[in-house]
């Protein structure tokens, strides 16, 4: 038993924030099949997207180092965290606020012409 | 009843399936590297040269800007091209919608609700937060190649104060209400001020983007002043075309929106 508790505890230390980084995925995947309406089907989209940014962040840890800022007379790779994550994920959540705004613009548009945001009512009513 | 049937079956069905891609998932990626391991490919070839050579090649201290507006200057040119054309893409979807007035839109969310944040109190407390926002936003775009800032960030701080601003309701002076217009020409301005940035060291015989080009500064050696101000210029344009972009949702989405739904 402690044998199990003590390799859970290793999974955990060593790999085990990968986990909630698939969790974090299969949950938007999830709602963005599972959900009727188009506004939760936006957000899980938001949620999928955090996951793959934190997942790609994750990367870029390590021990011992801080942040990115270069301090007087150290250039050593090891003192820092790797800066390279940081600047490609800084423009994927520019990117997920533009495709955000744009399935904003989309989702006001369907309510215009069907009156709703249900999946079921517009497919049950076929157009306008 | 059938209906609510298929629908629990499709659910049971497709947790099974992400049930079943996470086990094999896990499985593989026992190759992943272990978290805050120093020697993991992530961390090896291209991160070490930027971490010990940022400083001498571009004079910024903050090795994530340097990155990101200096060594893959291109690349951010287009990102913030991307997040332009999705405002134009939004205003565009929505330009056949009829306006609500301003006036009108403020009386209906008086209508509905009282207060935006609960009560009179939190109302006022979000109101005096505004300006502190602002000197934030302004310090966090002057810093970005010093200390920790940047334009993208420095955009969505200011974006944010104008939104509070302007959705919680208020009797007293405003600041004056921007249309989805006059914000898409805001960010408009900002990526064709980064693309100026870009060519004016083509004028002086340099590459796209080389701020050792750049033709101002005390001469060709003064390598941190060129790059500094070449960053700044940068910072200057992201954070007009990011400010812009978010302002120009919530307006082109508030502006439309009838709350007596």
């Amino acid at each position: 038993m402690t044998d199990i508790i003590d390799r859970l505890e290793f999974f955990l230390a060593d790999r085990g924030i990968y986990m909630l980084a698939l969790i974090l995925f299969a949950v938007g995947i999830y709602g963005m099949i599972a959900c009727g309406n188009y506004m939760k089907k936006i957000m899980c989209m938001n949620i999928m997207q955090v996951s793959i940014i934190f997942f790609f962040l994750t990367f870029g840890q390590k021990e011992g180092g801080t942040l990115p800022i270069a301090l007087e007379n150290i250039f050593s790779a090891e003192a820092y965290i790797n800066p390279v994550p940081h600047a490609l994920m800084l423009t994927a959540i520019v990117v997920s606020l533009g495709t955000t705004g744009v399935g904003l613009a989309l989702l006001m548009k369907i309510k215009d012409i069907y009156g709703t945001i249900e999946e079921e009512e517009i497919t049950g009513k076929g157009g306008k | 009843m059938k209906k609510s049937n298929s629908n629990k079956k499709l659910a049971a069905g497709l947790i099974a399936i992400i049930i079943l891609v996470g086990a094999s998932a896990l499985k593989i990626g026992s190759f992943l590297p272990v978290i805050g391991a120093q020697d993991t490919p992530a961390n090896s070839y291209l991160s070490e040269y930027y971490i010990s050579h940022a400083v001498e090649d571009t004079a910024s201290h903050n090795i994530v800007t340097a990155v990101l507006a200096d060594y893959r200057g291109f690349d951010t040119l287009f990102e913030t091209c991307v997040l332009f054309l999705s405002g134009i893409t939004a205003v565009m979807i929505l330009s056949t919608k009829k306006k609500i007035s301003h006036d009108k839109t403020i009386r209906t969310i008086n209508d509905n609700s009282e207060h935006i944040f609960s009560s009179n109190i939190m109302d006022a407390a979000f109101r005096i937060v505004v300006p502190i926002i602002l000197i934030y936003g302004i310090y966090v775009l002057i810093h970005g190649e010093i200390s920790l800032g940047g334009g993208f960030q420095a955009g969505a701080l200011l974006a944010c104060a104008y939104l509070l601003d302007r959705i919680i309701p208020s009797f007293q002076m405003r600041v004056k209400h921007i249309t989805d217009e006059i914000a898409l020409i805001t960010a408009g301005t900002g990526a064709l001020f980064y693309v100026i940035t870009g060519i004016l060291p083509m004028l002086n015989g340099g590459n796209f983007l080389e701020f050792n080009k750049l033709p101002f500064g005390s001469g060709a050696g003064d390598i941190a002043g060129l790059h500094s101000t070449g960053i700044l210029m940068i910072e200057i344009g992201v954070t007009l075309c990011v400010m812009g972009i978010i302002i120009t949702i919530l307006e082109v989405v508030l502006e439309r929106t009838d709350f007596d739904d």
